[in-house]
C-alpha cells in the first residue's frame, strides 16, 4: 500500500467522523434539555417556577397548582440531572426571575459532593458541555485544571457529548428483543418503573452520609446556594421543598436519628440562606406513586393542590 | 444457513482484527479506500459506547 493510499484512508477516516458527528447534531436538536429550554424561553412569564430532577419533573401539575394559587406557574424540572444542572437552567430564566422557585430535593441531594465525569455526564446531564459549559466546568472542575480541559475538548465533539443519543438507540432495540417472548415490564415516562430501585441507597451508608454531614457541618451544595442566593436576591421567594417519597423509602432512610438530624442541619442552612423549607416527604399514599421514586397524575394532581395550598397560606 | 453463519463469524474476526485472512469472496485489498471509512466508522462507534458506567440507562424520559 502506497503512502498516498494511506493518507486517503486517513483523509477518508476524518470525513467518516465529521459526517457522524454532523448526524449526531442532528439528532440531538430535539433533546429534553433543548426541549425543556425553549419551553422555557417561549413561556409568558412565570409566577411560580418549579426546579429539581424528575421526582420534581414528575409531581407538579401545573394546572392544578394554578387552580390552587392563580398564576402562571413553570415546571422546568428535569429527569436525570443533578444540582449543577439545575442551576444551568436557573441562570437562562432571566424572563421568569421574579417568580418564587420552588426546588425540589430527596435525600441528601442538597450537600452531597457535585459529582461530574466523562461517565457521568450523559443524556439529560450532557447539558453541561453545552448550556453554559463555563458554569458548569467552574462547579465539576474548579480544583483540576486537567479536568477542565477535558471538559472543554469534549464539549467541542458532538459524537461524545450526545454519545447517547446513539446508545439509547441501541439500548431500546436491546430491551426490545430482550422483551420477545416474555411478560412486558412496567414503564412510566421516566423509564422501566424497577429500574428506578436501583437508586436506591443503601441505609447503613445513607445513615453514615447523613452523620457525617453533620459533623462536619457541610453546607449547601455550591449550585443549590446559588439558585437559593439569587432568587433571594431577585426579590422573590425561594422554598426547597423536600420531595414525597412512598412509605418503604421513608421507613428505611428517614427515620433513623442521623437522618432527623441531617434534615435539622439542613433547615438551618436553608433558613440562613434565606429560603423556607417545605417538608412534603408524606405528603403522598402509596397508591399515588408510579415506581418508588416518581408521582403518578393522581400523585401529582394531589401534591400540586397541597403545595399551591401551601404557597398561598405562606406568601 | 451454517455455512452463512460461519462466513460472518469470519468476517466480523477479519473486520476486528483477529483473522488475517479474509473469508471467501471478500476481497478488500490493504490499498482500498473503503478501508478508511471503516476506521471512521469503528472511531465513532468506540466514542459512542464507552463510558456507560451508569447503573441503569435512563433514556425513556
Amino acid at each position: 500500500m502506497s503512502l498516498r493510499q494511506l493518507a486517503l484512508q486517513l483523509l477518508l477516516a476524518a470525513a467518516a467522523l465529521v459526517a457522524i458527528n454532523a448526524a449526531v447534531t442532528l439528532m440531538a436538536r430535539t433533546s429534553v434539555p433543548r426541549q425543556l429550554l425553549r419551553h422555557g424561553e417561549q413561556s409568558d412569564p412565570a409566577t411560580d417556577l418549579f426546579l429539581g430532577n424528575s421526582t420534581m419533573a414528575a409531581a407538579l401539575d401545573e394546572r392544578v397548582f394554578a387552580v390552587v394559587k392563580p398564576g402562571r406557574p413553570l415546571n422546568l424540572a428535569l429527569g436525570a440531572t443533578g444540582p449543577v444542572e439545575h442551576c444551568l437552567i436557573w441562570r437562562l430564566q432571566s424572563k421568569h426571575r421574579v417568580a418564587d422557585v420552588y426546588y425540589g430535593f430527596f435525600d441528601s441531594q442538597l450537600t452531597d459532593p457535585l459529582h461530574g465525569t466523562w461517565e457521568t455526564l450523559v443524556g439529560n446531564r450532557a447539558m453541561a458541555y453545552y448550556v453554559d459549559p463555563d458554569t458548569a466546568i467552574d462547579y465539576y472542575a474548579r480544583e483540576s485544571p486537567f479536568k477542565a480541559l477535558g471538559m472543554r475538548l469534549t464539549a467541542n465533539v458532538p459524537v461524545m457529548v450526545e454519545r447517547l443519543a446513539i446508545w439509547s438507540k441501541v439500548e431500546k432495540l436491546r430491551r426490545a428483543i430482550g422483551e420477545i417472548g416474555m411478560p412486558k415490564r412496567d414503564v412510566n415516562r421516566f423509564g422501566r418503573a424497577d429500574d428506578f430501585t436501583l437508586l436506591e441507597a443503601d441505609s447503613k451508608e445513607f445513615a453514615r452520609r447523613c452523620e457525617r454531614a453533620v459533623a462536619e457541618r457541610q453546607p449547601l451544595s455550591p449550585p443549590i446556594a446559588e439558585i437559593i442566593d439569587t432568587t433571594r436576591v431577585n426579590g422573590a421567594r425561594i422554598r426547597v421543598v423536600e420531595m414525597p417519597m412512598p412509605a418503604e423509602h421513608r421507613r428505611r432512610l428517614n427515620s433513623s436519628h442521623e437522618w432527623r438530624s441531617y434534615r435539622n442541619h439542613v433547615i438551618e442552612l436553608i433558613h440562613n440562606a434565606g429560603g423556607d423549607y417545605v417538608d412534603a416527604s408524606n405528603w403522598i399514599d402509596d397508591v399515588g406513586f408510579a415506581d418508588n421514586v416518581h408521582l403518578n397524575a393522581a400523585g401529582a394532581a394531589q401534591f400540586s393542590t397541597r403545595l399551591g395550598k401551601w404557597a398561598s397560606q405562606n406568601r | 444457513m451454517m455455512n452463512r453463519l460461519r462466513w460472518i463469524k469470519h468476517l466480523c474476526e477479519y473486520l476486528g482484527g483477529a483473522q488475517d485472512v479474509s473469508p471467501n469472496s471478500f476481497f478488500m485489498p490493504p490499498g482500498s479506500l473503503n478501508w478508511g471509512l471503516w476506521w471512521g466508522l469503528l472511531a465513532a462507534v468506540i466514542v459512542a459506547f464507552c463510558g456507560q458506567s451508569s447503573k441503569f440507562i435512563y433514556i425513556d424520559f
